[in-house]
């Protein structure tokens, strides 16, 4: 046999759409024109690299309502490496979101340190390209390469203040830790390959609908089970589940604020999207225990238990001791980590496509909610720590209540949504988590939740107590509030009360429609 | 208009809120503009909730001024508002409340005027949504939304321990209320409702928690305890009450007046409208543990009030005592217990109010609340210690004061019942109670009020002006008004009062239990 | 037989085993590349006569003496242009795969994957107009 032979077998026919990725292409194309006008732009003009970035993103939004409204053509390309739900939609919405919030805050800031703005927002478009592509990716393949695209370009971020020593530390150790995830999750998709070769001589596979055909008819089941392994540790890492999450408060109180902001929301989101769609749809939930499938089945969802419950205790209790505000913040992000898992496992303990949509589209929600309210509190942050990243410890905040009363009622509003206190936004996303893990029957899992959310309260409140109760003895001047941020604030603490009182029409769109069934081929 | 009336009694106080807010930013704006602005529509706040006894006709025996839309779609939680015999008063103390502590605060509140009276605001709108509430989940919203007003006033307004009393305050609070949230979301996975009405109809209709449970209590027993916790805190019952002398010691006086005269109903409040009527059998298991802690509560709440050096605290420590009298009525599950027992929030809420009012002024004239400073006040400030004698005789329960009425309702019921056996021992040692509490209050009145003007300092004070005369009249006129003719109260709330009776009381339950069994020979009067 | 073990194709039955068994000519080749250096510096040890002296001992046999510590620190210009080469060259290599497959007679597809190569070109392009107008290229 001859290669060509070999060629005539395979099928090399490209299956394109390049429409099912539009929102992916805009955001890219957007992220190399605003690098071309950051080289060819005179000094002065760079200033519109932030605005151009702007104009991309909204444009992908748009592309992406689109796809979300009057989509009709077929749902998946290039060979199902992309496919088109709402699990997609929804996280492609909260990466769009979250980077144009960040390009808003980080306008005016960006300038005001001396920072190189043009490679800031490109890196920041390739970035969320990157997390879209994670959202997008039906293939373990893409789903590595959109993660790999977010990573490089958020270590980069993490050290944007070359001359600060805690940005490159927070860069480094975020690197290093980086790529050691890196390597379990492509450890982890080489070994899943291998084993999902079958008896039939069909070669292994990478598509994740594909693989759980092949469950069962795997050559090597061990190899699947330690597969699976390698990538739920990859995934941790990412989304920094304990105790994966040694590397998170390290890197996010060192890193730029407004990066803190984005690593927080942003990566997060789209390494649950991806994390999500690998376990719930590549090792689906199966009646017959027995079978491999239900074995694997079994593993990863304790495990995954185990880890959310882990995951929020150690963040909660993390965050108690904390002196300085984006350490705490950083505690608080695995914290909420662990309760979007809590949703997860509701997503991936039932096989009843209602239920498994509801689950889906709380985790979605949950991080939507997380994205606002944390975008919002980190771009107060941001104002009040001043150039430099000087002031974040809690002692900054003393007594400024009544000082700058705008923002410290702003970020009062955010402390108390991310206690998740009725009326606001993280009250709306809890009740939907838990609620999709008390149908799966998580009684105990929800109740260590709620008994988590009340240790939360503790730290959340200290910082408004410090802001309100105590008064100031050294002098304060009120930082000067620049248009972008106060749009951010205006947009967020919006949000807030929108998602938190009238989330029907978010919670309709993230839920998959019936005829849909998710990245089934 | 009548379906909107609710909503528009929940909207006014933020109404209010926006104005003042928007106020802020007026160039004319003075400091002392806010009051003002919060008092006038506290009043007609109060003005309008008065329009809610138009219906008395009905007499209240089901939901009026029901406005009942859907909220979210997803989980179906719907936006379910209406009034009936228990919760009307309730509100109406509430808007009566509100005005008045809102007087209270016009010289005392010297800071911050533009956050105070927004967070009052708040807080009076999440109060009354609390009470009008008859879906679980706006039911929680407005629970832990009337939190953090709460919080913020004692914290930035508070005494010398404010910090250390808000947060006790807010995370006893919190954690009880949380565990009620997910006692909530246990209801919607049985029922895919949090409609509290549909829930029950659904009860009534045999679909009971034990019966899609199988015959398993324990899932039902939990339940009832996620939801009689984040009340027991609320009320607070012994051994919860830890949070509750420093939070009522700690807060201005307004502060005091709603966490003693409102917030602490909400707790008994949603005991009678959820605990009872959604987990029946358990709560006829549950009422004998129940009824020792409310006991408990009454003699340990007043043996500890009369070593209390501070007159605030030993106030705020005879509401943990008063606060037992309402949850023994209550889970004696007779007529009259229950009666006397909403009666007895009424009175609670008019005279503790009253006292801590009184308590405001003097330490606003003294800046000290130690009963040792004090002595001989009958002598420099006649007018004051008047209202003080007739508030502390109401808290007393002297009869045609509206205390009395209260505790002897309580008391009747408690030895009628039948739900416990020894049911007289109960009524002798709830009868301790309020010999005890005239103890610790006449001995109070004793050292500060009447006995020789020892101290140089308390012969100069100035007696009551005509805005504290003023804000203390209606108080007065209520505490005689109920104490003499209480029939009015009672007959609106008689209807509801009886439906959540007959439901504790005639639910079958796993078949195990019944009433009759207790007491086979016993005689009922109520029945 | 060897494009079969190689790419795995469907239609070959089952005369190798799976990816494991696959592997079996890397692991030959493996032992191969291990004897290959070991074997001639072993026979050498044996063969050639030892006599040391001082030209023997040095690092290289012609050249300049190294003088200098061997911590020696490079511009970073160095570490640049590496990068900027490693980056082209390794998309280079997407040139052969695509190479290889643009033959064929469907013509749809072999303008479209012209197009692709075009576009794929241009983005190179773009990032060489950037790497230059950033300084990256200059010396001085």
């Amino acid at each position: 046999m001859n290669l060509s032979l070999a060629l005539q077998i395979q099928n090399v026919s490209p299956d394109v759409n390049l429409l099912l990725i539009l929102p992916e292409l805009i955001v890219c194309t957007a992220g190399v024109i605003v690098m071309m006008v950051d080289a060819f732009a005179r000094p002065r003009q760079r200033w519109m690299t932030g605005g151009l970035a702007l104009v991309g993103l909204v444009a992908a939004m748009a592309a992406s309502f689109w796809m979300w409204s009057g989509w009709a053509g077929p749902r998946e390309a290039f060979h199902g490496m992309i496919v088109l739900d709402e699990l997609r939609l929804g996280f492609t919405f909260i990466a769009l979101l979250v980077s144009a919030l960040t390009v808003l805050v980080s306008m005016v800031w960006v300038e005001g340190e001396n920072l190189p703005a043009g490679e800031f927002h490109s890196l920041l478009l390739f970035a969320t390209s990157g997390m879209m592509l994670m959202a997008s990716g039906g293939d373990l393949v893409i789903i590595f390469l959109g993660l790999e695209i977010l990573s490089i370009a958020t270590y980069v971020m993490a050290g944007f203040r070359r001359t600060d020593l805690r940005s490159n530390e927070s860069s480094l150790k975020y690197f290093i830790l980086g790529s050691f995830s890196s390597a379990f999750l492509l450890y982890g998709i080489a070994l899943v390959y291998g084993a999902t070769a079958t008896r039939t001589g069909l070669a292994g596979t990478t598509n994740i609908a594909e693989i759980a055909n092949r469950l069962d008819v795997s050559l090597y089941p061990p190899l699947l089970f330690a597969g699976a392994a390698m990538m739920l540790v990859g995934f941790g890492f990412k989304i920094a589940t304990a105790p994966f999450h040694v590397w998170t408060p390290d890197v996010y109180e060192g890193a730029p604020t407004p990066v803190t902001a984005f690593m927080a929301a942003g990566p997060k989101a789209a390494g649950f999207a991806s994390f999500l769609r690998v376990f719930v749809f590549g090792f689906p939930f199966v009646a017959t225990v027995a079978s491999v499938q239900g074995q694997i089945h079994a593993a990863w969802l304790g495990a995954l238990v185990v880890l959310a419950i882990i995951t929020m205790t150690i963040g909660n209790v993390g965050a108690i001791v904390q002196n300085n505000v984006k350490r705490m913040l950083a505690y608080s992000s695995i914290a909420h980590a662990g309760y979007a898992l809590v949703g997860f496992v509701a997503a991936g303990a039932t096989g009843d496509p209602v239920f498994k949509s509801e689950a889906l589209s709380s985790v979605a929600f949950y991080m939507l909610t997380y994205a606002v309210m944390n975008l919002g509190a980190f771009a107060v942050v941001t104002l009040i720590a001043r150039s430099g990243d000087r002031r974040t410890d809690f002692e900054d905040y003393n007594g400024i209540g009544f000082q700058s009363p705008g923002l410290a009622f702003t970020l009062s509003l955010f402390m108390l949504s991310l206690l998740g206190l009725p009326l606001t936004a993280g009250f709306m996303g809890k009740i939907m988590v838990f609620r999709a893990a008390l149908n799966a029957g998580y009684y105990s899992l929800v109740v260590i939740a709620v008994l988590n959310t009340a240790i939360s309260a503790y730290y959340y409140l200290r910082l408004i107590i410090v802001m309100f109760f105590r008064e100031r003895t050294t002098s304060w001047s009120a930082p000067r509030v620049p248009a972008s941020v106060i749009v951010v604030l205006i947009i967020t603490v919006l949000g807030v009360f929108y998602l938190g009182l009238f989330p029907n029409r978010v919670l309709d769109a993230f839920k998959t429609r019936p005829p849909a069934v998710m990245a089934t081929r | 208009m009548q379906q909107y009336l609710l909503t528009i009694l929940i909207l006014t106080p933020v109404a209010g809120m926006l104005a003042l807010v928007g106020h802020s930013f007026a160039p004319y704006k003075r400091e002392t503009h806010y009051r003002w602005i919060t008092l006038g529509f506290s009043v007609i706040t109060f003005a309008v909730s008065l329009l809610l006894l138009q219906a008395a006709h009905t007499n209240f025996s089901s939901f009026q001024f029901e406005q009942n839309v859907s909220w979210i779609n997803a989980i179906s939680a719907r936006y379910h508002l209406g009034v009936d015999g228990l919760s009307l008063w309730l509100v109406l103390l509430t808007t009566l409340l509100v005005p008045i502590s809102i007087l209270s605060s016009w010289t005392s509140i010297d800071k911050r005027e533009l956050s105070f009276y927004a967070f009052m605001l708040i807080l009076e709108s999440a109060m009354i949504g609390v009470f009008v509430s008859l879906d679980l989940l706006i039911f929680y919203l407005f629970f832990e939304a009337s939190l953090v007003p709460m919080f913020f006033l004692i914290g930035i307004w508070g005494g010398e321990r404010r910090i250390y009393a808000a947060v006790k305050f807010f995370i006893y609070t919190a954690v009880g209320s949380l565990l009620m949230l997910a006692g909530i979301i246990v209801l919607y996975v049985f029922y895919q409702t949090f409609d509290y009405t549909v829930i029950l109809g659904a009860m009534r209709s045999g679909q009971t928690i034990s019966a899609l449970t199988k015959g398993n209590q324990t899932l039902e027993f939990w339940l009832f305890l996620a939801f009689a916790f984040a009340f027991f805190i609320k009320v607070p019952l012994w051994p919860f009450h830890t949070w509750l002398p420093d939070a009522h010691t700690e807060a201005p006086t307004a502060g005091s007046v709603i966490l003693a005269g409102i917030l602490l109903k909400m707790g008994t409040y949603g005991l009678m409208r959820f605990n009872l009527t959604l987990f029946p059998s358990i709560s006829r298991i549950m009422a004998p543990y129940i009824i020792i802690l409310a006991i408990i509560g009454i003699i340990y709440g007043a043996l500890v009030a009369m070593v209390q050096p501070d007159v605030k605290r030993l106030v705020a420590y005879s509401s943990v005592s008063h606060m037992g009298f309402v949850v023994l009525g209550m889970f004696s599950f007779t007529e009259w217990g229950m009666q006397g027992s909403l009666y007895q929030m009424l009175n609670h809420g008019v005279s503790t109010g009253a006292l801590f009012l009184i308590v405001g002024m003097i330490y606003e004239r003294r800046h000290t609340r130690e009963i040792s400073e004090f002595g001989g006040l009958s002598m420099s400030m006649p007018v004051f210690s008047t209202f003080f004698v007739i508030a502390s005789l109401s808290s007393i329960g002297l009869p045609f004061l509206n205390g009395f009425i209260g505790e002897f309702l309580i008391m009747l019921g408690t030895w009628m019942t039948e739900i416990i056996r020894y049911a007289w021992i109960a009524t002798m040692l709830a009868g301790t109670g309020v010999i005890l509490s005239a103890v610790y209050l006449l001995w109070m009145l004793q050292r500060v009020v009447f006995g020789p003007l020892k101290n140089e300092k308390n012969a100069r004070l100035t007696d009551l002006n005509y805005r504290e005369i003023g804000l203390l009249i209606p108080l007065l006129i209520l505490m005689l008004l109920m104490g003499v003719y209480p029939r009015p109260f009672l007959d609106l709330s008689r209807a509801s009062v009886e439906t959540v009776r007959s439901r504790v009381l005639h639910t079958e339950s796993g078949g195990s239990y019944t009433v009759e069994r207790l007491n086979p020979q016993g005689v009922s009067p109520n029945r | 037989m060897l494009s079969a073990i190689l790419l795995q194709t469907t239609n070959v039955p089952k005369t190798v085993g799976g990816p494991i068994t696959a592997y079996w000519p890397v692991m030959i080749f493996f032992v191969f590349a291990v004897i290959f250096p070991v074997l001639p510096i072993v026979l050498g040890r044996f063969l050639r006569p030892s006599i040391y002296g001082k030209g023997k001992m040095r690092p290289y046999e012609c050249g300049i003496d190294p003088v200098t510590e061997a911590h020696d620190r490079f511009t970073v210009r160095y570490y640049i242009v590496a990068m900027l080469f490693l980056i082209f060259d390794v998309e280079t290599i997407f040139l052969l795969p695509w190479a290889v497959i643009y033959m064929g007679n469907d013509f749809s597809f072999t303008k479209f994957a012209l197009l692709e190569m075009f576009i794929f070109i241009g983005i190179l392009i773009v990032g060489y107009y950037y790497a230059w107008r950033k300084g990256a290229l200059e010396w001085a």
